[in-house]
């Protein structure tokens, strides 16, 4: 489905990926792990027409991605959940989740907000609040969320785990897979909780200062001892 | 906006004093003060249009000002043609332009577009000031039309005329943020304005809606630009493409607050006058003095509260309910324990 070939990305002339292929077939999680600053995020963006590709293609289903701009890369069933959640604050819940079916129509967008809102009973419970009265974790909900109003082919979440406490991590894990199963909606995580996306994903890449060192199944990579020496400190 | 009980009864009270105040109010100075603050207030929302809910800080505003001038009187001096067709033509061409501005510079992000709008504002002065057809740096005199007829709007005998036109303007403007605020095109802005990032992933077409706010931002600026070339009858690259006007739309709106609709009117309410009656008063002495208090505001919002006068009106009205939510259930823990 989303094929990356052999791309390279470039902050000034720096190269922050580096020959980075990958593959997402439809229906799967695949999982792309690595520390801070492996340039997990800085591949999100070139997908997602955020940063321009140097070298290198990017194609969904025959499309080439890395030709378009960002809102018509939008347009083509992908959908972005960045780093830090991106949610419109001084908007409420309601208004950022109609924001993310921005290219739906009315009838899809309804239908869509009923499925959020039983995936994420709080945001209903929310739904008036100014986004950014809500807490961290309400927030990524209300990002994933936002996410799947746009009713993407591929969803694409940037570390939705980051800053939450352990409890929240597994809710939002659950969720992921939760969407993945009954949705049949094909996930892309990157992630720097490698044993808790590791678990999810049915295929995973290991990232490492803007080239890929490694990849397999989710379980095979958990039983990888580099894996384990590297992120998990066994 | 939440509406409280009081705010319709105000709002109304409001519509029919600026109505009945031409009557109240005899004075010509005191008529001509309130015809600038209205005048300002409608520039204001124009710019808000904009620099308010798509979050583009522009300092060229005066190209479309003084399009609008330029526009309507040429027509009408060159080819009889009334100043009302005028209008809607330099509504059109400001449009126009704006486009051919915005195409290129909402491309840069932050201060380099406020930064370019300046410099796109001097080309038009420039060119203005050397385009020998339209009256080069002279400018351009407007024939007076006796006999105060609304089809030549131009009013010798008393200012009302001019007053309750900009007063109708002031009403389409304010019909228009209203209705914006409203409209999904409100909300696509307003995502635009917080992350354009954000926007453009969930497939927002960012520069495509910035350009159509300030089309309409452009549109209502040259309408107001017709409207002062009537109301002064004279313009010149000096007066109506100056870097001045272009600040002072953006001081409006900024110091009653951005993105809202109070906000520009509130400003131009406490600016105009304040401009005037330094003019006034010191005119001859201290010329230019209000431009020292313009930099002194700018200073105390942007370190203080950059949302301008309506936030501090909020942040007042939200501390004032939290107060009176901590009564009710002090009350009602106290009915508890009673």
């Amino acid at each position: 489905m989303l094929q990356v070939e052999a791309i390279e990305v470039r902050y000034d002339d720096v190269p922050a990926l580096r020959d980075v292929s990958l593959e997402v077939k439809e229906g799967e999680i695949v999982g792309v792990i690595g520390s801070n600053g492996a340039g997990k995020t800085t591949l999100l963006r070139a997908i997602s027409g955020m940063r321009p590709v140097a070298e290198g293609a990017i194609i969904l289903d025959g499309v080439p991605l890395h030709t378009l701009k960002s809102h018509e890369i939008a347009a083509h069933g992908v959908a972005h959940v960045p780093e830090g959640r991106g949610i419109f604050a001084y908007q409420t819940v309601l208004r950022n989740l109609y924001l993310g079916a921005f290219l739906r129509t009315k009838e899809e967008r309804d239908e869509m907000l009923d499925r959020v809102f039983e995936l994420f009973p709080r945001l209903y419970e929310r739904r008036n609040q100014q986004a950014g009265t809500l807490s961290g974790g309400e927030q990524h909900m209300l990002a994933i969320g936002r996410g799947l109003m746009a009713r993407p082919r591929i969803l694409m979440l940037d570390e939705p785990s980051l800053g939450l406490m352990p409890k929240l991590v597994d809710m939002i894990f659950e969720l992921v897979q939760r969407i993945n199963r009954e949705d049949g909606l094909t996930i892309l995580l990157v992630e720097q909780n490698v044993l808790e996306s590791l678990e999810v994903a049915d295929r995973a890449y290991v990232l490492e200062t803007g080239s890929l060192v490694l990849e397999g199944g989710g379980r095979e990579l958990l039983d990888d001892p580099q894996v384990q020496k590297a992120y998990l400190g066994m | 906006m939440r509406t409280s009980r009081w705010q319709i009864p105000a709002l109304l009270a409001l519509i029919l004093f600026l109505i009945a105040f031409p009557y109240l109010f005899t004075q010509p100075f005191l008529q001509r003060t309130m015809i600038l603050i209205i005048m300002w207030s409608v520039l204001g929302l124009a710019w808000n249009f904009l620099g308010g809910y798509a979050g583009q800080v522009s300092f060229g505003h005066a190209i479309f000002f003084g399009l609008g001038a330029y526009t309507s009187t040429y027509l009408f001096t060159e080819y009889g043609i009334s100043p009302w067709l005028g209008m809607i033509a330099g509504a059109v061409v400001a449009v126009i332009v704006s486009a051919i501005i915005g195409w290129p510079s909402f491309r840069l992000a932050g201060h380099y577009f406020a930064i370019a709008t300046i410099a796109a504002g001097e080309i038009f002065a420039i060119i203005f000031r050397n385009w020998k057809t339209v009256g080069g740096a002279v400018g351009i005199y407007i024939p007076i039309v006796r006999g105060d007829k609304l089809i030549d709007f131009q009013f010798h005998d008393s200012k009302i005329g001019y007053y309750y036109i900009i007063l109708a303007m002031l009403g389409l403007a304010a019909l228009t943020t209203y209705a914006l605020e409203r409209n999904r095109i409100g909300y696509y802005l307003k995502a635009i304005r917080e992350d354009p990032d954000a926007a453009r992933s969930l497939g927002i077409n960012v520069t495509l809606y910035k350009m159509y706010a300030m089309a309409l931002s452009a549109a209502f600026t040259a309408i107001v630009g017709t409207f002062y070339a009537q109301f002064v009858l004279y313009i010149s690259p000096n007066t109506v493409f100056a870097l001045n006007i272009s600040i002072q739309m953006a001081l409006v709106a900024i110091l009653g607050g951005t993105g809202t609709l109070a906000g520009p009117i509130i400003g131009a309410a406490v600016l105009i006058p304040m401009a005037e009656y330094t003019r006034v008063y010191l005119g001859g002495r201290a010329g230019g003095l209000h431009l020292v208090v313009y930099g002194l505001l700018i200073m105390i919002i942007s370190v203080y509260q950059p949302g301008g006068l309506m936030a501090i009106y909020k942040q007042w009205r939200q501390k004032e309910t939290a107060r009176k939510m901590q009564q009710v259930t002090d009350a009602a823990a106290a009915g508890k324990e009673g």
